[in-house]
């Protein structure tokens, strides 16, 4: 079967391959861009057509050469920060040579505003686009946020603020100056982003891709120039999660300057301090962006400060023009102390209590990633990258979470006994994992003719191999951050284990867009994958009083299929659609065994499903740019854990759930309808909604089918307006989601709960304010977030950094102010 | 497009407000869980709670009679109450819910071994000597974690049967005891601990959480009808078959028979009331029989009838109360004082008992919960 499959591809490839090399009706040409009152060459201005495809930028000299272009009538769109956008139509015959296009240059200096509209222009030019670099898009429901058009929570790390505009968002609000992200879309959990298949340019940035898909590290919202979304459908060329894929870009060097240093300072309620510190610049062919961001906080609660580093460095060459390659490191190390979760009865009495919430546990965060990129040009239709990174990377919690005195622990009830000298009575729980990975991901991209028109494919490999361990035990009984075992200490601790992770995955995929009309695509795509899943070690069995050795491995083979279709008669309508399948690994907590009374099922397997989109985009004029669309998600064989007949538990595979849901956004833009001819204001209204409904079809649980899935509000709404005005900027944004469940048997919200991990969250509505305002190379930014001053929470943890309710944050306010150099 | 667009999102909230509100989904089924709950907090839950706290005043004032004048008459006064209180315990055991569940009633009262783990000595104590620990320290908190096997009814069965071999013996530790006004506090201060966390369960019953507990009546993890179902199930588990046999004869872990780790190991004749009080209480609240009547209400047995639920060619609710019977008249053939018996090596009875009382877990753990559609909500099904 495999070797069948293998053959498949190779006969694609050549098949491809070949095509590749036959085009007719096109021509090379010269494109030549001259200011209109100098006459001079512009440099580095951006060539587009108006379909968004970008022909490239110019020289030095202001030129730019293209070796084919269509003949006939071409919509061109040029573009340079110091000109005005220039929008033309040009006739290319067989004879043309060259064309030469004239900027107006617009004098001065761009105000803050105007720049706004610029980039928003030049997005929406860019948006849409079916193929970019060696990524397919086509058919899928894309999503980007341009993160320089943000104008709050970009220090604070807020994701509420930051991603407003992504659709359908589940989002943790947890108050620690955004070390963490955790974000689900669709109804998944979106505990550590787990559901995404969370990458910074391009290259995995999650503790073990498919083992422990946690995101512990995410980049600096200062740093990034756009955050992409792509849904369930990219589970073909990317990770095959449910959730998709988010992709964290950051800033390119700045071209036109050796040395560019922007730093920020930030204040806050709470204690914030952060500084972010930057410096980018292109000398040649060598180019760099670096930064460093360090952070520290008190939090809102006793007990949850907060301190991190963390530093980027991109180093970029150019060879030639075809050939780029760069090498990417990242750094990151925090500590946080965490407060433990909060039963109903404690958040409401006063969600800041000091009493029973943990005073020593603590949560510590290395982080090192390593990404060299080649990207490298073929010719004119064939794209190359290759991308190779690893991670090197340790987490680490310590903590008092309950009492094993009680046959029954609970996190709520048990009290972290102090004796009268101060000391504690019980250790501490330790637990320690470390990651070790690396992965390479090839990409080729080739654009063909089938009966003269342009078709594009994709092929791609993937290598991944990780070795991960983690160790629980006993830790210290003291109060401070001591991250060592005293095992030698507390032999007779219940929590032991050590285990071993070794996991292979390789695969191979391949997408093709086939243009069956000028206007609508088809796009198929497939993926193998070949997955190895290793889990070896031992934990106490606190009855025999022995270690027990549990030792598995998964070995299996996945091929997934997916089709995308595209209707797009103009740059201002698309409708998409699509299905593929995606699943999710057997994660390591899932095949562990690390007490006597579980087993894991014998044909335990990792959990399948579809997910799919309907939807529409586009443009109904000038002032109403739209994205809206259903889709449905099937999950099966969710993995869970049940009693057996011989009355043990056993994790297995145990239900299916349905989830699907409504989606859209509306973005207004009041000032092509107000001031149409006041290029100084800046006025737009955005409207993100979802409708979601989940239900568990099929369950081994008692209680549970015809429920709702956990994490999925039926409405999720963020709405908002933003205003400019020349340099100064103002954004507003509420936020609302209605009740959620916790847990899969629906516990409903009880204001009394004193004891329970479980139940609703409580709908919940935030108001955030922002203001920025740039003088010169000066920046100032400032905003209230949660105006409103509600109480509220986001999240039940069941383990870290709980168990319990995490609060989120009240009334806060922050002040920035930047400046460049 | 857009309009369409409205509609359908229209649609889909009008489509899901319809069904999330409703009470059928709250309720898997017809029958009327309320009722249920009525009759057991009524006619079982806080008739037994008023009982076991009537109980435990007589102990009390057997206690301070005995305080004043430690004689041996008052000994075997105060030693008749502590078994009476001892034995509604065993119903009142099973309901770890709301308050009791909050202050951790069931194991600050009757806390009595930990099962044997090999090269832990600390599992194998028994209850006498975290007292002597205690008495001659002099400080001692009992609300603490580390307290729990040095208080509740098995501090006082030591403290009553077995500071001596006779009662004579014992009553000189009150007495002429360099100890004597340690022993003497300590029996003070175990009492009136075990008084005022029943009184302040049964309180909590009769100021309101009556109808908190009945009017939860969804089936959720945190309802009710869920939670005192599992309470029940974990009770006849861990408190009746794992602590009362299956710790002391060695079943699960290394085979380590310790006879010495019976409930009321001091007194030592009456394990097997106790070990019978426990399946009756768990027998009846399963049949919904009101307490010290013959009357029946709405119970789990009424439910599972009303659902027609069988098994093995019978009602479930007939199945369940036919092993009930069996394990207890099988009971009923042990000896009265369990440490004699499992002393003497013959412990296959207690065995075979083990195995009675499994059954019914068994039953109960998959047929009764998954035809009532009630998820297990603990974690551990191991410790005997």
């Amino acid at each position: 079967m495999k070797v069948r499959f293998l053959k498949l591809i190779f006969f694609c490839c050549l098949f491809f391959g070949l095509q590749a090399f036959s085009q007719t009706n096109t021509k090379a040409i010269t494109l030549i861009v001259k200011d209109i009152q100098t006459g001079k060459g512009v440099p580095s201005t951006q060539v587009f057509l108006a379909s968004g495809d970008e022909l490239g930028t110019t020289d030095i000299e202001g030129k730019l050469s293209l070796n084919s272009i269509s003949l006939g009538t071409v919509y061109f769109v040029v573009f340079s920060y110091e000109y005005s956008i220039l929008k033309i139509k040009k006739t290319i015959s067989k004879s043309t040579k060259e064309l030469v296009f004239e900027l107006s240059p617009l004098g001065q200096l761009l105000t803050e505003v105007e720049l706004h509209n610029y980039n928003r222009e030049l997005f929406n030019l860019k948006r849409l686009k079916p193929v970019e670099g060696t990524a397919i898009y086509a058919g899928k429901k894309t999503e980007v946020v341009l993160v320089n058009q943000i104008v709050g929570g970009l220090a604070t790390n807020n994701a509420r603020q930051v991603m407003a505009q992504v659709v359908g968002l589940n989002i943790f609000d947890a108050g620690d100056g955004g070390l963490q992200l955790s974000v689900g879309g669709r109804g998944l959990d979106p505990n550590r982003t787990a559901n995404f298949n969370t990458r910074q340019n391009g290259y995995d940035i999650s503790a073990d891709v498919l083992g422990y898909p946690e995101s512990y590290y995410t980049p600096a919202n200062e740093a990034l120039s756009e955050i992409q979304i792509v849904r369930g459908a990219a589970s073909l060329q990317y990770g095959t999660q449910f959730g998709g894929l988010i992709n964290f870009k950051l800033k390119k060097p700045i071209e036109n300057r050796e040395v560019e240093l922007t730093s920020r300072n930030t204040v806050g309620s709470f204690g914030l301090y952060t500084n972010f510190t930057s410096l980018s610049g292109t000398i040649g062919k060598f180019s760099y962006y670096t930064y460093y961001n360090y952070k520290r906080g008190d939090g809102y609660r006793e007990n949850s400060n907060f301190e991190s580093h963390s530093a980027f460095a991109y180093l970029g060459y150019q060879f030639t023009k075809k050939t780029n390659i760069s090498f990417e490191y990242t750094y990151l190390d925090y500590l946080a102390k965490q407060s433990g979760g909060l039963s109903d009865v404690q958040f409401l009495t006063n969600p800041r209590v000091k009493k029973m919430p943990r005073t020593r546990n603590w949560f510590a965060v290395n982080w090192n990633l390593f990404a060299l990129k080649l990207e490298h040009q073929f010719s004119q239709k064939t794209d190359f990258t290759l991308n190779v990174f690893g991670l090197h990377a340790s987490r680490k919690a310590i903590g008092f979470i309950v009492d094993y005195n009680f046959p029954e622990p609970n996190p709520f009830l048990d009290e972290d006994i102090q004796n009268q000298d101060g000391s504690f009575e019980h250790e501490r729980d330790l637990l320690v994992g470390l990651f070790k990975n690396w992965g390479a991901e090839a990409r080729l991209l080739s654009r063909y003719d089938i009966n003269n028109r342009e078709s594009v494919f994709l092929i791609g490999t993937k290598i991944y191999s990780a070795n991960n361990t983690s160790q629980q035990g006993p830790g210290s009984k003291g109060a401070d951050a001591d991250f060592s075992f005293y095992t030698d200490h507390y032999p007779d601790y219940q929590n032991q284990s050590s285990f071993n992770y070794p996991n292979f995955n390789t695969a191979v995929f391949g997408e093709n867009i086939f243009n069956i009309s000028q206007s609508f695509s088809v796009t198929p795509g497939f993926r193998f994958e070949y997955i190895k899943t290793t889990s070896e070690g031992e934990y106490l069995d606190n009855i025999q009083g022995e270690f027990i050795e549990d030792n598995k491995t998964f070995e299996r083979n996945i091929f997934l299929m997916g089709i995308g279709l595209s209707y797009k008669p103009d740059n201002y309508f698309e409708l998409y659609g699509n299905i593929s399948q995606n699943y999710r690994s057997v994660t390591f907590s899932d095949i562990r065994v690390n007490s006597p009374s579980y087993s894991v099922a014998e044909d335990i397997h990792d959990e399948k499903g579809y997910t799919s989109d309907i939807g529409i985009r586009g443009k109904l004029g000038n002032n109403l740019s739209y994205d809206a669309g259903v889709f449905g998600l099937l999950y099966q064989g969710k993995i869970g854990t049940n009693f057996t007949d011989r009355i043990g538990w056993e994790r297995s595979n145990i239900g299916d759930a349905l989830i699907y849901g409504v989606e859209s956004l509306f973005d207004f833009n009041l000032k092509s309808v107000f001031w149409k001819e006041n290029n100084n204001i800046k006025s737009t209204i955005f409207l993100n909604t979802a409708f979601t409904k989940s239900e568990y079809i099929s369950s081994e649980f008692n209680g549970v089918e015809g429920k709702e899935v956990e994490y999925v509000p039926l409405v999720n709404l963020k709405t908002g307006a933003g205003f400019g005005y020349r340099n100064f900027m103002a954004s507003i944004q509420y936020t609302y989601l209605s009740q959620q469940f916790t847990d899969v048997t629906n516990a409903s919200y009880d204001a009394t709960n004193y004891l329970s991990v479980e139940g609703a969250i409580p709908s919940y509505d935030i108001l955030d304010l922002s203001f920025s305002y740039v003088y010169k190379k000066i920046r100032v930014e400032t905003g209230v977030t949660n105006v409103l001053d509600n109480t509220y929470f986001t999240r039940r943890a069941t383990g870290y950094p709980g168990p319990g309710i995490i609060t989120s944050d009240p009334r806060g306010y922050y002040f920035t102010f930047e400046f460049k150099l | 497009m857009k309009k369409i667009f409205y509609c359908l999102l229209m649609v889909l909230a009008l489509g899901s407000c319809k069904g999330g509100s409703s009470v059928a989904d709250c309720m898997p089924d017809s029958f009327d869980r309320s009722a249920l709950l009525t009759n057991w907090a009524d006619n079982i839950i806080i008739p037994s709670y008023t009982l076991y706290v009537d109980e435990l005043t007589s102990l009390q004032t057997a206690k301070d009679v005995f305080i004043e004048t430690p004689n041996e008459q008052n000994l075997v006064l105060l030693r008749t109450e502590w078994l009476e209180a001892y034995i509604v315990w065993q119903n009142v055991s099973i309901y770890e819910i709301g308050k009791a569940e909050n202050i951790r009633l069931r194991d600050y009262t009757n806390t009595f071994n930990v099962p044997h783990v090999k090269d832990e000595p600390e599992t194998d104590k028994l209850t006498g000597e975290f007292v002597e620990e205690n008495i001659s320290s002099g400080s001692y908190d009992l609300t603490l974690s580390t307290q729990l096997r040095s208080q509740g009814f098995p501090a006082l069965d030591y403290l009553l049967n077995g500071l001596g071999d006779t009662d004579a013996e014992i009553l000189l530790k009150y007495t002429s005891d360099e100890n004597a006004a340690k022993y003497t506090l300590y029996l003070d201060d175990v009492s009136n601990r075990l008084l005022s966390m029943g009184a302040e369960v049964m309180t909590d019953w009769n100021n309101g959480y009556r109808n908190t507990f009945i009017t939860n009546d969804c089936n959720a993890s945190t309802s009710s009808l869920n939670k005192l179902t599992n309470d029940l199930i974990f009770n006849l588990e861990k408190a009746t078959r794992s602590a009362q046999i299956g710790t002391p004869i060695g079943y699960l872990g290394e085979p380590v028979v310790i006879p010495e780790k019976v409930q009321a190991f001091y007194k030592q004749d009456v394990s097997k009331v106790l070990l019978i009080a426990s399946l009756t209480a768990s027998k009846n609240l399963f049949n919904g029989k009101h307490l010290n009547s013959d009357t029946v209400g709405e119970s789990l047995k009424s439910y599972l009838d009303e659902l027609q639920i069988t098994a093995v060619g019978n009602d479930l609710s007939i199945v369940l109360d036919t092993y009930y019977e069996e394990a207890i008249s099988e009971a009923q053939k042990l000896d009265e004082n369990f440490y004699e018996g499992i002393s003497q090596v013959d412990i296959e009875k207690y065995r075979d008992i083990r195995e009675s009382i499994h059954l019914i877990i068994e039953v109960l753990k998959t047929n009764m919960i998954s035809a009532l559609d009630i998820k297990a909500d603990y974690s551990d099904s191991d410790g005997d």
